[in-house]
């Protein structure tokens, strides 16, 4: 029965930790992956029955895929260079302290990292993704602390199996080799603490929030890039008529809605010349499920400012929306979807607004531990910089 | 009061201490500063604070005058600044970004030889006793370093002015270099104290008395003179100079254009300037003054007409050769016994551009300020775009037309963010980098207290790619370049002068060089590659791919179109021109960034010795052993390039010298321990000869010797026809250098080699002969004669060739060996291996790892070589070759020139014993890549024969021609002239050669000797002495006249 209530607990945390738990397994950097499995810790209820003082689980995820981008006739350094790419090689581990407190520390071994911008050549490298212990206060709330992601971002708050191979493109970005390289919008990792309260797993109607306060540095930086603090927050609102929390796992009506804010002011630059740069965020996010159909859609809107150097203020704006339908069994999942995305980097430059509409179909192979996902995207760049940069992605996930 | 002191204790844990100056002497070499051009070493003396860090050099004095470190410096005495940089993280251990060569006060061309350097003591002077308060800021207050000594002369060649204006053996000099907590500047308070017990005027001498002594100047009596006073920088040769105004980056020639509008004596002729500042990588230096009433400039304000005169402006009268005179002070008209007077100059400190260095210098005057920033970025891509060049003026339209005025200059960083102070005003901009096209100006308004920022695109570059394979297939070094097309506008001039309108030297632009030869084509731009492959950007527009690897190959020329955003792909074989066998080519005088005077990395020397096709490159930096093998090994060269340490060592005054291949101290700061201040000629060779590998194979090499100046020859009034020195008389006489190594039984023949040709010094090579018809005179007497070599009053050669010279050494029996060099500091406009010289080592043996170092000295022992920009002139006698001799009355010698297409020889000579010729021929036109001659020689005694070939086809644009002229003697001595007549003056003459043409071929052998009797060869003229005769009394000795001059009374 213990075992019964824990595996129970896990299978609930899992899934509604929801946005942050599976967004944690995102990585940033590369923005392309998306979260096969969920990877949260288990939360623990101060007034469980003896708890074991410390337990520990192993997880990971392997995500591979074959590219192929148009070459583009004019530029040199766009879709030149198709072939194989490591997404992911994430391990971790997590568990719990004490009973009052969990924990997770991932790393990934397939960290995208380049020189400069627009470059094609890459270089993986091994990096601290998560780490940080959730220490729970209440029945519902707790604090979080170490290196974690903030329920910021415009991928839906709850899902089990990601339809498309990379993330939105406005909380990606676009990738060297895919076009001219953008920032996603979207906040990555940071060191900071956080207070959290998830909504309620069970059918009806709640609402819970987060509180944050981070260095709002780079995502591997080892410290803050100044004296003051990133703060965000966030507010989430979940219905579900009881049939569990799986959109397409047969249930009826399931909606997230999460609307939240974030300001973040950064350094840049090198010294002598360092430069104090602020991001003021809003994001919302939406997720409606129903039987074999969910639909999603994320926005994120940001404007910086530029208090060191002047200048005018940067408005910038991305967002998607997605279907999806499964088609497949519990045995044979086959899922198909669209996606639009739409991504405007700065208001400053009148050309630089690039779109994209992506098929997609995912595959899985649930005894091998294993989804095939396979998605084309046709790439839309403003009249002024366009490209012909139109791209299919085979990937392969394997869940460790 | 438990919570004030849990505030206390967490105050004194975390709070930030107050930043701090010291001054200390240096004991190890962790606490220098290090970078490009660090000298500073252990016993110099180090002041730094949180900012900032500089290096005062010692005293150089010794007990033991043989151990004294003269000229370890860049100039002769020790006490100067010689290294400065920002306090940088990881800047420690020596691991900074010193880029600044020296820094030294000027009392008009007289410096300190400083007896004194020290860290004062409360009462300013040097300590004499342990335990002595200190200036050494541990108080908290600002840390100093204190210089004292007396006058010396910088050079010793304008004795006469520092002796006639300033008189420094009646006066004490001294400087304090202070430096505060927090800031980026160091205050330079330097001071002039009269000890003698009378009077001290300024000027010294009236003009009258000048003239009596030997200037000789009709006028000259007439004139009314000043003393000017400031500082002399040496910022380096990654530093970009600039001045506000009408300069901005194009100071050299805003000089001399300043003197065209000189108002005369006694304001000294000169460029005003609110402040000098500079732009380099990571760093950059500035110089102002606080107001004065004894501003210089200001004191004679009507002397600079159409001149902005600030309220703290400078006297900029020349720079040259990387040295610059700040004149910024007037002292007083008389000092009485034991009065001083002082001047203050900031020495300012930046991050690599204009506007941190204006910044700072803004701070200082305090005056109101609003900040300019903005961000950069690609109009295509939107990536910040980095190191763009944000240049800030003044005026209504293009910063180029007139009335604009240059007012800083911001550089971009990795974000593509800028940020500067201005004063409150009215301003345009512009950004450009080289690789792009240049923005439109933009209006904006800075107020003060205030920020302006902006956003910006510019416009894409184009990318070109080139892989290029040798004739083997082989990804060789090569050289690519895009050369294009320009329409020069009218007024441009005939060949039109690319600075009015391709580049703009005012707005710091890269030279784009022509091919000025009346024709349209210009370099974009140019790239040395280490495996012919290349990825670059550039501006768009069409032009023609050029690739080329040396002498040795055909250029390949395809016409690409590069658009904005896009890119071409160009794969190139390269087509040998002619074989070499037996025939290394190499650079023995070469420069990179170890040379005050070059910014250029090691890697992109030996890069472009590499794609030039050179095999040999000897490292020849000024005062500083470097060894390019490390570098080679880390570029993927060693199987192209052998490297030789060498050193280039560098007098002031009495020329340079090459000496190769050297041993490398490890310990030393510059490689190597030397003097070269105040030493005579053999001294100098001895010292170079104890630095090499083997003593007695090392090389010692004459370089440029007829350069003034610069060149041993010239120093020394070496007679073209006698090899011999000579007293000069008239005016050279007076401005001779006085010290007794420069006394003509001091000049020594004990050197192996001469550089015939240097880079394209093509005016250097033979005596100066009239052109014919003549220009319009009149002339000074002798009067010229079309055709006809130049001479002075005394008969010799007015402008002495240095092939000339070498003949009449040959003749003397004296063999050194002729060798071609390029002198490079540089690359594009500036090429390595232009000249060369090819060096027999042995057949079969000329490939890389085939020869070896001992092989190439032994060819230039053997005299195996030949000086050439692209010919490869052979000369045989049978099986005997060049360096050889031969036993007969009659040879046949056979001339074999071959050469690529783009340098066509058109004319081949044979020379002979006293440079007479034998033979001139013309070649035909379809023979000018290959073609062989037999002339046949009945010498009557023991002779020697020289073959020359030269061809009049433009070699760009694998060469480029010399379109900017050095500075212009004449422009100076005009602006000095005012009031004065130097009609008469041979200095005035404006009959000379001409020192801007394109570049053509030319190529010389070293000598066949013929040994006609079979006795030995026995030299044809009587041998050189051993020691030359002592120097005439009559020489003008300005010291001594002015030791006889009465002291003036209070």
């Amino acid at each position: 029965m213990k075992l019964r209530l824990r595996c129970g607990v896990i299978a609930a945390t899992l899934v509604t930790m929801g946005a942050a738990a599976r967004a944690d397994d995102e990585d940033k950097v590369d923005a392309t992956d998306a979260a096969p499995e969920p990877a949260a810790p288990p939360v623990v209820r101060p007034a469980a029955p003896a708890p074991e003082k410390f337990t520990w689980e192993p997880w990971g995820y392997l995500r591979l895929q074959y590219i192929a981008v148009q070459n583009d006739p004019n530029v040199e350094f766009i879709g030149r260079d198709d072939g194989f790419e490591l997404l992911n090689v994430r391990v971790g581990v997590r568990g719990t302290l004490a009973g009052r407190a969990t924990y997770m520390i991932a790393f990934d071994g397939a960290v995208d990292e380049r020189d400069r911008v627009n470059v094609p050549d890459g270089k993986l490298r091994v990096g601290l993704r998560d780490a940080f212990t959730d220490v729970a206060l209440s029945k519902t709330m707790v604090v979080r602390a170490g290196l974690f992601r903030t329920s910021t971002d415009t991928e839906p708050l709850l899902e089990i199996h990601r339809l498309f191979v990379d993330r939105g493109l406005e909380s990606r970005g676009m990738r060297a080799t895919e076009g001219f390289e953008t920032r996603g919008l979207t906040a990555g990792r940071s060191l900071g603490a956080a207070l959290r309260v998830e909504p309620g797993r069970e059918a009806g109607s709640t609402i819970g929030f987060e509180v944050a306060i981070q260095n709002g540095a780079d995502e591997l930086a080892s410290n803050n890039n100044n004296d003051k603090p990133a703060i965000s927050a966030a507010l989430l609102f979940r219905t579900h008529d009881g049939d569990g929390l799986v959109p397409n796992g047969g249930g009826k009506l399931h909606a997230d809605l999460q609307i939240a804010g974030r300001f973040n002011p950064r350094t840049a630059g090198d010294l002598p010349f360092r430069q104090d740069e602020n991001d003021l965020q809003a994001i919302v996010n939406a997720n409606i499920g129903t039987g074999r159909f969910v639909l999603g859609a994320g926005a994120v809107f940001q404007r910086t400012t530029f208090p060191s150097v002047g200048g005018p203020d940067s408005d910038a704006f991305g967002a998607h929306a997605q279907a999806m339908v499964s088609i497949g069994t519990a045995e044979r999942p086959f899922s198909i979807g669209y996606r639009f995305g739409i991504l405007d980097p700065s208001s400053l430059v009148t050309t630089d607004r690039v779109m994209e509409h992506t098929a997609a179909a995912v595959v899985g192979v649930p005894r091998l531990r294993m989804r095939f996902l396979l998605q084309g995207t046709h790439v839309i760049e403003q009249v002024g910089r366009e490209l012909s940069n139109d791209r299919v992605q085979l990937a392969a996930e394997l869940t460790l | 009061m438990r919570v004030a002191a849990l505030l206390a204790l967490v105050t004194a844990c975390t709070g930030t201490a107050a930043p701090q100056s010291s001054a200390q002497r240096i004991g190890s070499l962790d606490d220098a500063i290090g970078g490009p051009h660090a000298i500073g070493r252990v016993g110099d003396f180090l002041l730094e604070n949180d900012q900032i860090r500089v290096v005062i050099a010692d005293t150089g004095r010794a007990a033991d005058p043989a151990q004294s470190t003269f000229g370890r410096v860049n100039t002769t005495y020790g006490g100067t600044l010689v290294d400065a940089d920002l306090r940088r993280l990881h800047g420690s251990q020596g691991r900074g970004n010193d880029q600044l060569a020296e820094l030294l006060p000027g009392f008009v061309f007289t410096v300190i030889d400083p007896t004194q350097v020290c860290v004062p003591n409360r009462q300013g002077a040097c300590p004499k006793a342990a335990g002595e308060f200190l200036r050494d800021g541990s108080d908290g207050g600002p840390a100093e370093i204190l210089v004292k000594g007396t006058g010396g002369d910088l050079l010793q060649m304008v004795a006469l002015l520092n002796t006639g204006l300033v008189f420094p053996s009646n006066l004490e000099l001294s400087t304090v270099y202070r430096l505060r907590p927090g800031q980026r500047w160091v205050e330079i308070e330097t001071t002039v104290r009269n000890v003698s017990n009378g009077a001290h005027p300024f000027p010294y001498l009236q003009p009258q008395q000048i003239k009596n002594l030997g200037l000789d100047i009709p006028g000259l009596e007439n004139l009314q003179l000043s003393t000017p006073m400031g500082m002399l920088p040496l910022l380096g040769g990654e530093q970009d100079l600039f001045t506000p105004g009408v300069g901005g980056f194009n100071v050299q020639y805003a000089i001399e254009d300043a003197y065209k509008i000189a108002g005369g004596f006694p304001g000294f002729p000169g460029l005003a300037a609110d402040f000098v500042a500079s732009r380099g990588v990571g760093v950059s230096y500035g110089l102002t003054v606080p107001k004065s009433p004894n501003n210089y400039i200001q004191a004679y304000r009507s002397q600079y007409p159409m001149q902005d005169v600030t309220d703290h402006a400078l006297l900029l009268p020349f720079t040259y050769a990387g040295v610059a005179a700040v004149f910024m002070a007037k002292p007083p008209d008389r000092l009485g016994p034991g009065e001083e007077f002082s001047f203050t100059s900031y020495f300012v400190i930046g991050d690599g551009d204009v506007g941190s260095v204006y910044d700072t210098i803004l701070e200082i005057r305090g005056e109101p300020t609003g900040t300019f920033g903005g961000r950069v970025a690609d109009e295509l891509t939107g990536a910040p775009v980095a190191a763009a060049n944000v240049l800030v003026f003044t005026g209504d339209g293009d910063p180029l037309a007139p009335g604009a005025k240059i007012v800083s200059q911001m550089e971009t960083d990795a974000n593509g963010a800028f940020l500067g102070k201005l004063p409150p005003g009215q301003y345009r901009f512009i950004i450009h980098r080289d690789d792009r096209v240049t923005t439109a100006p933009q209006p904006f308004a800075v107020v003060a207290g205030e920020a302006t920022g902006v956003f910006a695109q510019v416009a894409p570059p184009a990318t070109i790619i080139v892989a290029a394979v040798d004739e083997l297939g082989r990804h060789a070094p090569a050289k690519v370049q895009l050369v294009g097309k320009f329409t020069a506008p009218g007024g441009a001039g005939n060949p039109p002068d690319a600075r009015t309108f391709l580049y703009s030297l005012k707005l710091g632009e890269r030279k784009r060089p022509t091919a000025f030869d009346g024709g349209q084509r210009f370099i974009e731009g140019a790239w040395w590659t280490v495996d012919g492959r290349l990825e670059a950007k550039v501006r768009p527009g069409t032009y023609d791919l050029v690739v080329s690897r040396g002498p040795e190959y055909e250029v390949v020329t395809k016409q690409v179109t590069l658009k904005a955003g896009s890119f071409v792909s160009e794969a190139v074989a390269l087509k040998r021109a002619f074989a070499t066998p037996g025939w290394v080519a190499g650079d023995f005088h070469l420069h990179a960034a170890p040379s005050t005077d070059s910014g250029l990395p090691i890697d992109q020397r030996v890069a472009s010795c590499a794609a030039e096709g050179l095999e040999v490159a000897v490292a020849t930096d000024h005062n500083f052993i470097t060894d390019y093998a490390p570098v080679i090994a880390s570029s993927g060269l060693d199987g192209w390039l052998l490297g030789i340490p060498g050193i280039e060592l560098t007098t002031f005054e009495m020329g340079h010298f090459n000496a190769y291949p050297l041993r490398v101290d490890p310990g030393s700061t510059r490689g190597g321990e030397f003097r070269w201040a105040n030493q005579p000629p053999q001294k100098l060779m001895d010292q170079l000869r104890d630095l090499a590998v083997d003593k007695a194979t090392g090389i010692v090499q004459v370089n440029h010797p007829r350069q003034q100046v610069l060149g041993y020859f010239a120093q020394f009034f070496i007679d073209a026809a006698t090899a011999q020195p000579y007293t000069p008389t008239g005016l050279l006489g007076v401005f001779a250098p006085y010290g007794d190594e420069f006394r003509a039984e001091n000049f020594s023949y004990d050197f192996d080699a001469i550089e015939l040709l240097t880079g394209n010094h093509f005016e250097d090579i033979h005596s100066f002969r009239a052109p014919n018809p003549l220009p319009p005179g009149p002339f000074p007497d002798p009067q010229p004669v079309p055709g006809q070599i130049v001479v002075d009053g005394d008969g010799r050669a007015k402008f002495p060739g240095t092939v000339e010279t070498w003949f009449a050494m040959l003749d003397r029996g004296h063999r050194a060996t002729g060798m071609g060099t390029s002198d490079t500091h540089g690359l594009i406009g500036d090429e390595p291996g232009y000249a060369r010289t090819m060096l027999f080592v042995g057949q079969g043996k000329d490939e890389l790892g085939a020869f070896t170092r001992d092989d190439v000295i032994t060819a230039i022992r053997s005299h195996r070589a030949i000086t050439t920009n692209a010919p490869l002139l052979e000369m045989r006698v049978g099986d005997k070759m060049i360096g050889d001799t031969v036993v007969g009355s009659t040879v046949e010698v056979e001339i074999h020139v071959r050469a690529p297409s783009w340098a066509k020889v058109d004319k081949v000579t044979l020379y002979t014993t006293g440079g007479a010729v034998v033979g001139a021929f013309d070649v035909p036109a379809d023979q000018g890549t290959d073609y062989t001659r037999v002339v046949t020689v009945r010498p009557t005694a023991d002779a020697w024969v020289v073959a020359e070939a030269t061809g009049s086809g433009n070699m760009f644009p694998v060469l480029t021609p010399t379109e900017l002229p050095p500075l212009d003697a004449t422009v100076v001595i005009q602006a000095l002239s005012i009031g004065l007549d130097l009609g008469s003056l041979p200095i005035a003459s404006n009959l000379k050669p001409q020192r801007t043409h394109i570049s053509t071929p030319y190529a010389i052998t070293n000598p066949i000797w013929i040994d006609v009797d079979g006795n030995g060869w026995t030299p044809p003229k009587p041998p050189l002495p051993k020691k030359t005769a002592a120097r005439p009394a009559a020489l003008p000795d300005i010291r001594a006249q002015f030791d006889a001059l009465p002291e003036v009374s209070p």
